[in-house]
């Protein structure tokens, strides 16, 4: 590999570094993309190399963040998708559209889990109702025990298939939910709204 | 004046930002490519694009599995990181290009409007 212009050298130590968040194969192979192409230029006998390309800083952004987004909608997992669109999020209503469906996520996670629990607890995992108290999911412990004393568990084993029809709807939306949000992001992205 | 030529001048680098996707799946579409050679089939085009630009649209293309990659050394003293369009890239590139044909017909139509209005007026 012949040496390129400090300058160069420079340029694409900084964009290396700035692309940690990245896995360290793709890393290398940007930079050594770049780096082809900056060696390309100096062998046209071409100078200021690196000046396209803006401070390194920014530029590693540029990748950063379309691809968390575009990677993580093609993997379809919910977790990369809002890790994404939270690190990207510049304005407070982005983070907080995020944090609800994270809350909703947790919803319908906990409600599958009860449906896992109640043949397990059949007496603490339901809905309570009776004595003018009403309560719904999982009550373990003398407070609860306290809390819901005089009421009585209604739904017995249909709160195996209601949790889990319940769970699986919730998860359903706010998953459809986190990749609507995505989408738009990378259209705003691409059309160089945000920019 | 001066203020008009910036705004047009802004706005033309909206539309290849938005258009730069389409324009690189065609040209993919004729055989592999690496990015240099992509900056340069663009400029000569007379499409123009800033150098860095190519890098981080092709790096999501790859993420999006619309292309795929390949390290080839021609003995140049520096290997080069060739494109070629995947299946999904092509479904791609065929969509695209079916909007941006309705979307300029659409537009050719109300500007060939325009021109007859103003013409008639002359």
């Amino acid at each position: 590999m012949r040496a390129l212009p400090t300058e160069a050298e420079q340029f694409l130590r900084k964009l290396s570094a700035a692309l940690a968040g990245l896995p360290s194969a793709d890393r290398d192979d940007i930079v050594a993309e770049i780096r082809s192409h900056l060696a390309e230029r100096a062998a046209r006998g071409e100078a200021d190399l690196v000046a396209p390309f803006g401070p390194p800083e920014a530029y590693a952004a540029s990748f950063l963040q379309e691809r968390a987004l575009a990677g993580a909608l093609a993997r379809g997992s919910s977790w990369a998708l809002g890790r994404a669109l939270a690190s990207g999020a510049r304005r407070a209503g982005g983070w907080y559209a995020v944090l609800v469906l994270a809350i909703l996520h947790l919803y319908g996670i906990g409600l599958v889990a009860m449906a896992a629990l109640k043949p397990l607890f059949p007496a603490n995992v339901g809905m309570f109702v009776g004595d003018g108290k009403f309560g719904l999911g999982a009550h373990f412990g003398p407070e609860a025990e306290y809390k819901y004393s005089g009421t009585r568990e209604v739904l017995g084993w249909w709160a195996i298939p209601i949790f889990l029809v319940a769970g699986a709807l919730i998860l359903h939306a706010a998953n459809w939910a986190l990749r609507h949000l995505a989408r738009r992001r990378l259209v705003q992205l691409r059309s160089g709204l945000w920019a | 004046m001066h203020d008009i030529e910036q705004e047009a001048l802004a706005w033309r680098s909206q539309l290849r930002k938005g258009t730069l996707e389409l324009a690189v799946l065609l040209l993919l579409r004729r055989g592999r490519r690496y990015g240099l050679q992509l900056v340069d089939e663009l400029n000569a085009s007379g499409f123009g694009v800033a150098e860095g630009s190519i890098y981080p649209l092709l790096s999501r293309m790859r993420a999006e599995r619309k292309v795929e990659t390949e390290w080839v050394d021609p003995g140049a003293g520096h290997a080069r990181k060739y494109y070629r369009l995947s299946k999904r890239g092509e479904e791609s590139c065929a969509a695209m290009l079916d909007a941006w044909r309705g979307f300029k017909s659409a537009f050719e139509r109300i500007a060939g409007g325009t021109d007859a209005r103003a013409s008639n007026r002359g």
